[in-house]
């Protein structure tokens, strides 16, 4: 078109420009420096390993109990029994092995299902503010006030008889959903605020101006400067399940026997803790922490790689 | 009235925001006038400068320009059709005539969405602008037309400088070939060498394509080169108006008087020539406008009228009643298209 230097001005320009470096390729390359995260990332990795291929770890059904050979100690790599067995005679090692995947099973659903409650209910809460919004924000703060424990002890205790079947998704469906019904909120809060602030943006008003409808606004152009913030908090969030998960098997209300989860073990560990079997308690409370910790460690680095505000 | 090239009309257009305070029952407890009864037309291949301070509802007009805001008072008339309040398939077909230039490039470009998706979204908005297929070749010429290389399509925002930004931005605003643009501010995020660009792109655009543009702006040297007219904005309403020499050569409002003379001269020995005169104090709030004309608290013309000692304002220096007291009408001066809402109007241009 124009005047042949201006577009040669212009071709310079963007051809020495640097590469495309997007915000995630940009927090992953600060992450991978960073020896803590490729730790929890190992430890993480391993958990998630074991609960997708039990098999690989244990050859034991850790529901084939012989009473006889209740509570042998830890043998370690010479015998039959890695580490031991519990008080009914069931392989620990099979066990621990088995309970890692309602636990880690359990975890996702929870936070699968309560950021997709949340980031749908955030951005129509923010985006058509007025009294959509109201009802919204008024019902996330009902839910927010219901101390966790108080709520998942009182349901769960009134459905304890309600008989779901005895399949891997029956024996989590309960605490699944209570835990997934206090989960929902935080996501909604974060959503509507990251929808308030991208709504207003220039390039939002350029869509409307188009004629862009609502729902393409909101996919194509609000949504994804918005779930940033959310993605950051979803190791965090996993972490905080799966304790939640222990709290509850722990205090009997949560995953069923005979399903098993590190809940249940601990619950079972502590009572032999003075008794002189004390191994009982350590091995799944070790793999709670150890998942926990790894689940944290990755959540709190991520949030910080991406946040703009820190670079 | 309505000539035949006219292609945009407004009439007493008028925006209100209303200030509420309380939490469950709210309570009304003023309005902000952004936008407070302001008339403008708009020629066919003209341009139309609109200048004013900020917070003069040159933006808030745009924005009802373009029906991301409702009106609360007046008519918006395209093609000499009232457009004011028309149903969804009508504001539809209202968006492919006006279209809009950001202010700033760097917030109006979605970050996540390359070029050839921010530019080729108007054909998913209006399908029936260009065939499915066709729709890669529709965004490569746009960006050509433009003056940015097609093969780019699949970069970035955060790729480009400012004003190749802003070029983007035209072309988006481009694609589905308005009859009218508004330019809300289009240079004045730019680097001064880039600012002249973009302005010779929007002339060049404007000879080709016979476009229409509304340019808001507070450069008054960008305006003065690209308008045909201008329109000057105080506190929500049209002070002054008409071609752009009789506006800058022969202001008629004490306001736009005030503005011209703020315009650098870029010769050491003029400097001294023109008498520059200083507006004390900020623009009043739009929460609560003064009576009258609204420019009477600054006005430097007014405490000169003789035997104006009928009334007070705030810094103790007299002015007359009519100011404190009564709304001036745009009134037509030696020109029939040249308008200025003073009292005084003569006396300005004596002075």
């Amino acid at each position: 078109m124009s005047d042949p230097s201006v577009s040669a001005l212009i071709a310079e320009e963007t051809d020495t420009g640097l590469p495309p470096r997007s915000l995630w390729a940009e927090a992953f390359r600060s992450l991978r420096r960073r020896p803590d995260v490729i730790l929890a990332t190992v430890v993480a990795a391993f958990f998630l390993l074991v609960a997708l291929f039990p098999f690989l770890f244990t050859r034991k059904d850790p529901q084939r109990c012989d009473i006889a050979d209740a509570r042998i100690p830890p043998q370690w790599f010479g015998g039959a029994h890695p580490f031991g067995t519990n008080a009914y005679g069931c392989d620990v090692l099979a066990q621990l092995v088995h309970a890692t995947r309602p636990s880690l099973l359990l975890a996702v659903i929870v936070v699968s299902v309560s950021v997709l409650i949340g980031v749908t209910l955030g951005t129509v809460s923010g985006y058509y503010l007025g009294w959509v919004d109201a009802v919204i924000s008024r019902v996330v703060e009902v839910f927010l006030v219901i101390p966790l424990l108080l709520a998942a002890i009182l349901l769960l205790s009134l459905f304890r008889n309600v008989d779901l079947g005895s399949s891997q998704l029956a024996t989590i469906a309960q605490p699944a959903i209570v835990l997934t019904m206090f989960a929902w909120m935080g996501y909604t809060r974060y959503v509507r605020a990251s929808v308030l602030e991208a709504k207003n943006l220039d390039y939002v008003t350029a869509a409307r101006v188009l004629g862009a409808s609502d729902l393409r606004i909101m996919v194509r152009h609000v949504l994804p400067n918005a779930i940033g913030t959310v993605t950051a908090l979803i190791p965090t969030a996993i972490a905080a399940v799966i304790s939640y998960e222990a709290v509850l098997a722990f205090l009997g209300i949560g995953v069923r026997p005979p399903a098993v989860s590190w809940g249940i073990m601990i619950e079972e560990g502590a009572q032999w803790f003075t008794g002189g079997s004390r191994y009982l308690l350590y091995f799944p409370l070790g793999c709670l922490m150890a998942t926990v910790l790894s689940f944290v460690v990755i959540g709190d680095n991520l949030r910080d790689a991406l946040d703009p505000k820190l670079k | 009235m309505p000539e035949a090239d006219v292609v945009l009309e407004v009439r007493d257009l008028a925006k209100h925001y209303p200030v509420r305070r309380g939490v469950v029952l709210k309570r009304q407890i003023g309005e902000v006038k952004a936008v407070d009864g302001v008339s403008l037309t708009l020629r066919k291949g003209r341009t139309l400068g609109l200048v004013g301070e900020s917070g003069s509802g040159k933006s808030t007009l745009a924005k009802v320009l373009v029906g991301v805001e409702k009106p609360t008072r007046g008519q918006i008339l395209v093609d000499g059709r009232d457009v004011t309040d028309v149903g969804r398939a009508e504001r539809r077909a209202l968006r492919r005539t006006i279209q809009m230039v950001f202010q700033d490039p760097y917030t109006s470009l979605n970050p996540r969405m390359s070029i050839g998706e921010i530019v080729g979204e108007a054909f998913a908005i209006h399908p029936d602008m260009a065939p499915a297929g066709d729709r890669g070749k529709a965004v490569r010429e746009l960006l050509d037309r433009v003056g940015l290389n097609p093969d780019h399509v699949h970069r970035y925002p955060h790729q480009f400088s400012g004003g190749q930004r802003q070029r983007i931005g035209i072309a988006r605003a481009l694609a589905v070939r308005p009859r009218i643009l508004l330019c809300d501010e289009p240079v004045s995020a730019l680097d001064v060498s880039i600012q002249g660009q973009v302005i010779n792109l929007l002339e060049e655009l404007q000879d080709d394509l016979g476009l229409s543009y509304l340019f808001i702006a507070h450069d008054l040297s960008v305006v003065r080169h690209i308008a045909d007219e201008v329109a000057v904005m105080y506190l929500g309403r049209v002070v002054e108006s008409g071609t752009d020499d009789e506006v800058y050569e022969r202001p008629h409002h004490p306001y736009t008087r005030a503005l011209m003379s703020a315009v650098p001269v870029p010769d050491p020995t003029r400097r001294d020539d023109g008498l520059e005169i200083m507006l004390e104090g900020d623009v009043p709030s739009p929460l609560d406008p003064p009576t009258g004309c609204h420019f009477h608290t600054r006005c430097w013309l007014a405490p000169l009228i003789e035997g104006s000692v009928d009334a007070e304002r705030p810094d103790g220096r007299p002015v007359p009643a009519v100011c404190r007291n009564d709304r001036p009408k745009l009134a037509p001066q030696e020109s029939p298209d040249h308008h200025a809402a003073c009292h005084f109007a003569a006396d300005v241009a004596r002075r």
